[in-house]
């Protein structure tokens, strides 16, 4: 026990030590295969259309709906009417339409082209009474009113309170006639006094009609919220030439994510639904790529490879949906960008604050309490911020049986918190600042009798991390990011007190690691065709490791574990420097990208160096299909606590791997695409626990860890995914793989723990009406590989009994399956919106067997099943 | 959103299968297997002191095994013992090929005990050289620390589950000049502790005495040890570096039916914790009936010994 409490504790410190990876720049080299829409595109000028004469003689009005382009600097580079009401009126808006200028839309962060629906509303401009009766149409003919004033106002979306630019304002019974501008402001004038209707009108939004008193000779002023009429953004679909991006990208957008059913709203976690990807352990966040262990995928923040990325137990992730942008999933075959890994890479993107006015966002619900709030801090200066607690411990006891023979639970404890600020520089440099953290504890729920019972199981996790980036452009061929972050992560155990014998002494542990990191990344566009990017990434750990515990490692025993005391106090130093160069070539419809990667790990008294060619490309086979390739090496450094003198081997090398893979894209509409991809990764190196053994020379040699595994994982993965838009979006995502291991030379290969020959996962997301949305996830998967037992003999050493095992992985458990449901509903009022949702997991009550038990002579056996059907309510509420 | 954790907390509570407690002896079990001494010493004349395989072995000590099993079902029944020597495997428990047959063995329930020498087999007897030879040799540790050669014990009393395995390792090494100062003994118990639930301490009951149980009263029990029991010895931890380490000394508790415990294990408190108020498990009659009680002690290397006391229970609460 206490080494496994070490063990889990020490692993923090792995992930921890490898944790300096990161900057926070823009990851890797640019591109994606399915490209995500992160910013919509902002009407900057509006352009007046010219009102057809006679349609106007005849006092008709008309809404032209029309299809534009804009192109990735924001111009309109093309109008195509798609409901037109006469050729005058198509015309007349066309020709306006072509003047607009939108700040450009950005896909993945990046400007690119997109298409969007408009509606070019033509409105009658009523006259003041006297001009009318006049029978002039000019304004400026009429006489003016001595006692005219002046309406001014802004138009903003009803719940976002985000500025409506192109909306149409006018006065009924009156015919002054404005439009909002960006900022989603107007001025009628001159307006006759009095208690005065206005219609405001935009497409996408229902019509308002605010009274406005006016006073004589005075201003008024007016806010108009508007209100969507239809679900959704806008569609968008992206033109242009198919950027470039590590082939095996998949990149998804947080509305994308947010409400996939069973995922707690929470984006990271329903990252899990994308191919490569297997079923977690039970209440475990872990991600498993391709089989392979969670430790051989890096986790990234903005660049800044973190130590962890879930709270305990099956906790939320420990940043929250409002506080990211995009989410990038390398399930292999990633870019020189990237290292230390032995096969995949998560990189979560943040986002900065809005600009445009104070937003915010607050949850409560059973077990947590969360807070957002975005602005402009004045000037180019933007914060964003959120805070999370959780009170599940203060909660649960009301919720457990209160019966005679009491109840013990250990539940998470956890609370977490972001900080962002970006600012604007006038040169046009960038820096963002973004601090963030989070603490983990364990507590003890009890209820009944027993409540004087002694037990302490005090765990915890507690990060604290700060990092930043300072982009600058030499010019517009040559950029440079360069992103310092520096943290500290404590992790500990205190189980004194737990019972008798080997936990009734001490056992405690800590381990705090102090990091810090640095990258630089320089880009730099030479040719048209070629880009070349080089960078280093530099990680510096201190870990402070503090531990006092009863080992049952010694190595001569027979029946139970023979007990060693052991205190640990050791500062251990954990260098990792590493510098990459990639370069980009584009020969007409193939695109190259080779790259190399070089590290340097430095332990105490162990210096290892691995160089990591890469290479991938892509050849476009048409502007709907392409193919690509990639190969490459790479490598990971063993753990911290594997190199640790007093637990494990000093001398381990670096674990190694090579990747290939292989595959197709089609995209078959603006919104339809499908991939399919081949991959197979070869490890060797891989870090084994091996048994104490007595050499030639009469020596005992007790290694305890040693680079004598070879693994393989193999497989194909297939996405059909239709992205989302506004009424549908949602992909079916299958796995076949296989992963398997040899941990001692000479074994047949056997099962790894964590190989899921097939998964499957269909997510179907529906918004039918505004405000509604239903959504749905189905998921199978093979079961968990085991070991069979045959028989079993009562072992008189230890009074307990030992199976007669077959191999691991000759065994399965069932397959598991579930249907989640979601459905929620969104109140919008003026100034805020509520969404209240019922997210149903496990709708059908299936059993899927989680754990198998055994009794304690291996004659009979049962399941533990997972979670049965599971309904959560919960509201949020944005402003 | 953190429903799910919550409710799988409970859910496992509410959803763990329910299996019978080791401690409830309920039909045929073994219960101990004992080797005295546990370890024994040879005389080894050997060409190369680092292979085994180039020693002569003889003057194995004899060792006295004994098996402790019953059978509440057929209390009557006496049980037939098939007994085997092999190799220790790290794959399995039972013996299969290469093994050595001892004679069968039988009597009444509840302990047998015969003499290894003594159930060697005609010629089997100059065959044990070889066993340890082998064993030696398939063992990553070629021998350090001591020559492990696994008994396997079949029982029969004719139970409806048929026969019973268990298995034990006997620990064989080199006799030293300077004498084997690590050599491992058995421990002793020299009787049981029975303290009240307010933890008035009701007195020791060594062998033959009965303990006296009151239907749903709880009972403390600290089994006591003869002074030695716990050893302290040389071996190797896990940086290879050889360490004295004293012995953790577990307590495995069972009854037959009509009396509970709240811990079927427990460690021996370790040199400095203090004794618990209300000993190391708490039995409890859940009827009125007579039975037995076994508490037996694993040293960690080998080393096991137990206290066996009939308990009646009375009316009460």
């Amino acid at each position: 026990m206490p080494a496994i409490l070490l063990a889990s504790l020490l692993s923090a410190l792995v992930s921890l030590a490898a944790a300096v990876d990161g900057v926070r720049e823009a990851p890797p080299p640019p591109v994606v295969k399915a490209p995500q829409l992160t910013r919509l595109p902002e009407l900057l000028e509006f352009h007046a259309a010219i009102y057809p004469p006679d349609a106007l003689a005849q006092g008709i009005a008309a809404d032209i709906t029309c299809s534009i382009d804009i192109d990735a600097i924001g111009a309109v580079a093309q109008v195509v009417v798609d409901h037109g009401v006469s050729a005058e009126f198509d015309a007349a808006a066309v020709a306006a339409i072509r003047q607009f200028k939108f700040s450009p839309a950005e896909f993945d962060g990046k400007p690119a082209a997109v298409r969007i629906q408009y509606v070019y509303h033509f409105v009658i401009q009523q006259k003041p009474a006297q001009a009318a009766d006049a029978g002039d149409d000019s304004p400026a003919a009429a006489p003016l009113d001595p006692e005219a004033g002046t309406i001014e106002g802004e138009i903003r979306e009803a719940g976002t309170r985000k500025p409506l630019a192109g909306a149409d304002i006018s006065i009924e019974g009156a015919r002054q006639q404005a439009s909002s501008d960006t900022s989603g402001h107007f001025t009628l004038s001159p307006v006759s006094p009095g208690t005065l209707r206005l219609s405001v009108s935009l497409g996408g939004f229902s019509e308002a009609t605010p009274r406005v008193k006016l006073p004589a000779k005075e201003t008024a002023k007016v806010v108009v919220y508007l209100r969507r009429s239809q679900p959704g953004e806008l569609s968008a679909t992206v033109k242009g030439e198919r950027p470039t991006e590590a082939p095996t990208r998949r990149s998804l957008s947080q509305a994308e994510l947010e409400n996939v059913p069973g995922s707690f709203n929470d984006p990271i976690r329903a990252v899990q639904n994308l191919p490569g990807l297997a079923r977690p352990p039970f209440l475990s966040g872990a991600l498993i790529v391709r089989g392979s262990s969670p430790a051989d995928t890096g986790i990234y923040i903005d660049g800044d490879k973190v130590p962890l990325i879930f709270h305990f137990l099956g906790g939320p992730s420990i940043l929250p949906d409002s506080m990211l942008e995009r989410i990038d999933f390398y399930p292999g075959g990633t870019g020189a960008y990237y290292g230390r890994n032995l096969t995949g890479s998560l990189d979560v993107a943040t986002r900065g604050g809005e600009g445009n006015g104070f937003h915010g966002e607050a949850s409560v619900d059973l077990t947590q309490s969360a807070l957002f709030i975005e602005g402009p801090l004045g000037g180019s200066t933007r914060v964003s911020a959120a805070v999370r607690r959780s009170y599940i411990d203060a909660l649960l006891p009301l919720l457990l049986p209160n019966n005679s023979s009491g109840s013990t639970s250990v539940v998470p404890v956890y609370y977490d918190y972001q900080i962002r600020v970006d600012h604007k520089f006038e040169n046009g440099d960038t820096l963002d600042i973004f601090g963030f953290g989070s603490d983990d504890k364990l507590a003890l729920v009890q209820t009944g009798p027993k409540l004087a019972q002694v037990l302490s199981v005090d765990t915890h996790i507690g990060l604290n991390r700060l990092h930043g980036t300072w982009k600058h452009s030499f010019s517009s061929d040559l950029q440079l990011s360069v992103s310092p972050s520096i943290g500290e992560t404590t992790t500990s155990f205190d189980t004194s007190g737990t019972g008798q014998g080997a936990l009734g002494a001490s056992q405690s542990g800590a381990v705090q690691d102090l990091s810090g990191g640095l990258r630089a990344d320089l880009r730099w566009q030479a040719a048209s065709h070629f880009q070349l990017r080089s960078g280093v990434d530099i990680l510096l750990d201190r870990a402070v490791i503090t531990a006092d515990f009863t080992s049952t490692k010694s190595i001569v025993s027979v029946g139970s574990p023979q007990v060693e005391t052991i205190h640990l106090r050791a500062v251990e130093p954990f260098q990792q420097w590493g510098e990459y160069i990639e370069g980009s070539l584009k020969l007409g419809a193939l695109e190259i990208v080779p790259g190399t990667r070089i590290d340097q790990l430095h332990a105490r008294g162990n210096t290892q160096l691995s160089a990591d060619p890469r290479l991938w490309v892509r050849y476009a086979l048409s502007s709907a299909d392409s193919l690509k390739a990639y190969i490459g090496l790479y490598h990971q450094a063993p753990t911290p606590n594997q190199l640790l003198p007093q637990l494990g081997n000093p001398n381990l090398s670096l674990e190694s791997a090579g990747q290939v893979g292989f595959g197709y894209e089609r995209r078959f509409s603006d919104v339809w695409n499908a991939s399919i991809e081949f991959f197979y990764n070869r490890q060797w190196n891989l870090v084994e626990p091996v048994k104490a053994q007595t050499l030639s020379t009469g020596q005992v040699q007790n290694k305890l860890f040693d680079n004598i595994g070879i693994g393989r994982a193999y497989g194909m993965e297939l996405l059909v995914r239709r992205e989302i838009t506004a009424s549908l979006y949602g992909w079916l995502s299958y796995t076949f793989s296989r992963s398997q291991v040899i941990e001692t030379p000479g074994d047949p290969w056997t099962a790894f723990t964590y190989d899921q020959p097939h998964i499957l996962t269909l997510v179907v997301g529906w918004r039918p009406s505004v405000g509604w949305e239903l959504s749905s996830r189905f998921r199978y998967t093979s079961g968990d590989p085991s070991t069979p037992v045959t028989a079993s003999s009562f072992n008189g050493d230890s009074g307990s009994y030992t199976p007669q095992k077959g191999n691991f992985g000759d065994a399965r458990s069932p397959a598991f399956w579930q249907l989640d449901a979601r459905a929620q509903y969104t109140w919008t009022w003026d100034l805020f919106r509520l969404t209240l949702y019922l997210d149903v997991q496990n709708v059908t009550n299936h059993k899927n067997e989680e754990f198998h038990v055994w009794d304690y002579r291996y004659r009979q056996s049962g399941s533990i099943s997972g979670i049965p059907i599971l309904p959560t309510l919960g509201l949020t509420g944005k402003w | 959103m953190k429903w799910s954790a919550i409710a799988a907390v409970i859910g496992l509570a509410g959803c763990t299968p329910s299996f019978q407690s080791a401690s409830q002896v309920t039909d045929l079990r073994i219960l101990a297997m004992q080797a005295e001494p546990p370890e024994s010493l040879f005389d080894a004349q050997c060409s190369d002191l680092h292979d085994l395989a180039t020693c002569t072995v003889s003057n194995i000590d004899d060792m006295h095994l004994s098996v402790l099993f019953v059978d509440p079902v057929h209390p009557h029944q006496s049980g037939a013992i098939s007994p085997t020597l092999c190799p220790t495997s790290t794959t399995s428990p039972i013996c299969g090929a290469g093994s050595l047959a001892l004679e069968a063995q039988s009597g009444p329930q509840d302990t047998i005990g015969f003499s290894l020498e003594g159930a060697l087999l005609g010629s089997d007897l100059q065959k044990l050289p070889a066993l340890i030879y082998a064993s030696a040799e398939s063992s990553a540790l070629k021998g350090f620390g001591g020559i492990d050669v696994e008994f396997q014990a079949a029982v029969d009393t004719g139970d409806a589950n048929g026969i019973q395995l268990g298995h034990k390792t006997l620990i064989f090494n080199p006799r030293l000049p300077a004498g084997n100062p690590n050599r491992n003994h058995n421990p002793s118990v020299a009787g049981m502790k029975v303290i009240a639930a307010n933890g008035t301490d009701l007195g020791v009951l060594t062998p033959g005495q009965t303990l006296q149980l009151t239907v749903g009263a709880e009972v403390g029990l600290r089994p006591v040890l003869t002074p030695g029991s716990i050893e302290t010895y040389q071996t190797i931890d896990l940086t290879g570096q050889s360490v004295a380490v004293t012995e953790n000394l577990v307590w495995d508790f069972y009854s037959t039916t009509g009396a509970d415990f709240d811990n079927g294990t427990a460690s021996e408190p370790l040199v400095g914790v203090a004794d618990p108020v209300l000993g190391l498990t708490r039995m409890t009659a859940t009827k009125i009936r007579s039975g037995t009680l076994w508490a037996v002690v694993h040293d960690g290397r080998g080393g096991t010994s137990w206290i066996e006391l009939p308990w009646i229970s009375g009316g009460g609460l």
